[in-house]
């Protein structure tokens, strides 16, 4: 039997309790769920539905119980950057404009009872249409993202969608492909600090994975490494720097250090899939729309899932 | 140059002008561009496809190298480099100019988006101008945030 999550709901909006039992019930996850502040000491999961509650309240309960909670929120994507990620140890985000956010909710709750869920395919419907290939080398980036691209059905996207998937594939497989391999011995970084324009041919145990999946309401982007280096202290300094700091690009040797908040930027859901040692997995997700000022105006969900090596 | 990037580049009276073709990434050496020092460099990025983190890079160090008394002019500008202007500091060389960009538009009639060119100076106190759809003739929305897509406009020269 599937264990029983005991999930608390902070709201002040009417339905919000009734209508996330139900999606998680359709979802089929178990579930018992309370409503209010008193249970958050003892639930597993703490809903904290920033969109109608005071500061000071989201604050408290950040404070106590930001590890175990999920940020249902409507401010932007600098604020719950600044405001929450960098001040408390939060892993989750969800953008409370979103056109599925209980679909996402139900998605989140899952993953977080059970951290073993990899892939697109958690987070699109069973209907997903998923193409995926594997990278051995930098000069095969491009090229690869132009034929996975090729297999992406954009009628229902504005017309720029095509080219900031581009971006965002290409911003994490060069990141893949250089920033995540170590030497397994020393595990110092191996490609870290070389030039972009020197095209790297990777072992067969450092080989990259990228994905593009659809679905009725999102397209997807999965690229995954076989090192699991990835922390969440470290994309909420990333993610930081460059809110904060419009000269976020570095004259450092290697990359320009601003692929994962481009990333971020373009993504309606960004989510980060970490098994320590040995793999990590980030998703970007773009909600199907022709309106860009729906993307735009769309909070970005941010969630980082951590499994011990071996736990699966 | 990158396979993957193309410029043509002329020059006249002082007035340079350069075409870009194709993505701005870490191969695209600009370095290549070979032209007398001049007064106006205008880009043209209507064929960029895409650009990354170290294209953006590239850039901004391009644009640096110019004579500094030197006026850059950005014509034809994608929604991409909108983006990359709105948010990376560099990208926009100060005193540069953005003489056109394309803007997203929607017909709700037709439930079509129409990337329109427009002019900077066609946008008065942060408001996109009226356009009307092509096909049906009603007037289309302007379909992003007015103080999020025209921010540069704050620095243009």
């Amino acid at each position: 039997m599937a264990p029983l999550n005991k999930i608390t709901i902070v709201s002040r909006t009417p339905g919000v309790r009734e209508d996330m039992v139900a999606c998680l019930e359709e979802a089929q996850v178990s579930a018992v769920v309370y409503e209010g502040e008193a249970f958050a000491a003892s639930a597993d999961i703490v809903l904290i539905d920033q969109r109608a509650l005071p500061a000071t309240q989201v604050e408290s309960l950040l404070a106590q119980h930001a590890a175990r909670c999920i940020l249902l929120t409507d401010h932007d994507d600098g604020e719950n950057i600044t405001k929450a990620l960098a001040r408390f140890p939060l892993s989750h985000i969800i953008g409370g404009n979103g056109r599925s956010w209980l679909r996402e909710f139900a998605v989140t709750a899952q993953k977080m009872a059970s951290p073993t869920l990899w892939g697109l395919a958690a987070h699109l419907s069973p209907a997903a249409v998923i193409e995926s290939r594997t990278v051995g080398s930098a000069a095969a980036i491009n090229a690869t993202i132009d034929e996975l691209l090729g297999h992406v059905d954009l009628k229902a996207s504005f017309g720029a969608a095509e080219d900031f998937l581009r971006q965002t594939a290409n911003e994490l497989l060069t990141n893949a492909v250089y920033n995540a391999p170590v030497d397994r011995t020393s595990q110092q970084p191996k490609y870290e600090q070389t030039d972009r324009k020197q095209k790297i041919i990777l072992l067969p145990s450092e080989t990259v994975e990228i994905a593009f999946g659809t679905d009725e309401d999102n397209i997807g982007i999965a690229v995954s490494d076989q090192f699991g280096r990835l922390t969440r202290e470290m994309i909420v300094r990333h993610l930081l720097k460059c809110v904060t700091n419009t000269n976020f690009i570095e004259e450092k040797r290697g990359g320009a250090g601003a692929g994962l908040y481009l990333a971020f930027y373009t993504a309606n859901q960004f989510v980060v899939n970490v098994e320590v040692g040995k793999r990590t997995e980030i998703l970007c997700l773009l909600e199907k729309t022709k309106r860009y000022r729906h993307y735009r105006t769309r909070v970005t969900s941010f969630n980082y899932f951590t499994q011990a090596k071996g736990a699966a | 140059m990158s396979s993957k990037f193309h410029v043509t580049a002329t020059e006249k009276s002082g007035e340079a002008q350069l075409e870009f073709a194709g993505v701005i990434d870490e191969d695209v050496d600009f370095t290549q561009i070979k032209l007398p020092e001049c007064k106006v460099y205008t880009f043209n990025f209507a064929g960029v496809k895409g650009i990354n983190s170290c294209g953006i890079r590239e850039w901004v160090h391009f644009s640096e190298s110019l004579p500094a008394a030197a006026k850059l002019v950005y014509q034809n500008c994608t929604q991409i480099i909108i983006e990359q202007i709105n948010m990376v500091a560099g990208f926009f060389r100060a005193g540069s100019e953005v003489q056109n960009f394309y803007a997203p538009y929607f017909c709700e009639s037709c439930d079509r988006e129409q990337k329109v060119l427009i002019t900077a100076a066609a946008v008065q106190g942060l408001a996109a101008p009226s356009v009307n759809c092509p096909e049906c003739k009603a007037e289309m929305e302007f379909d992003a945030i007015e103080e999020q897509y025209f921010r540069f406009l704050k620095a243009n020269a």
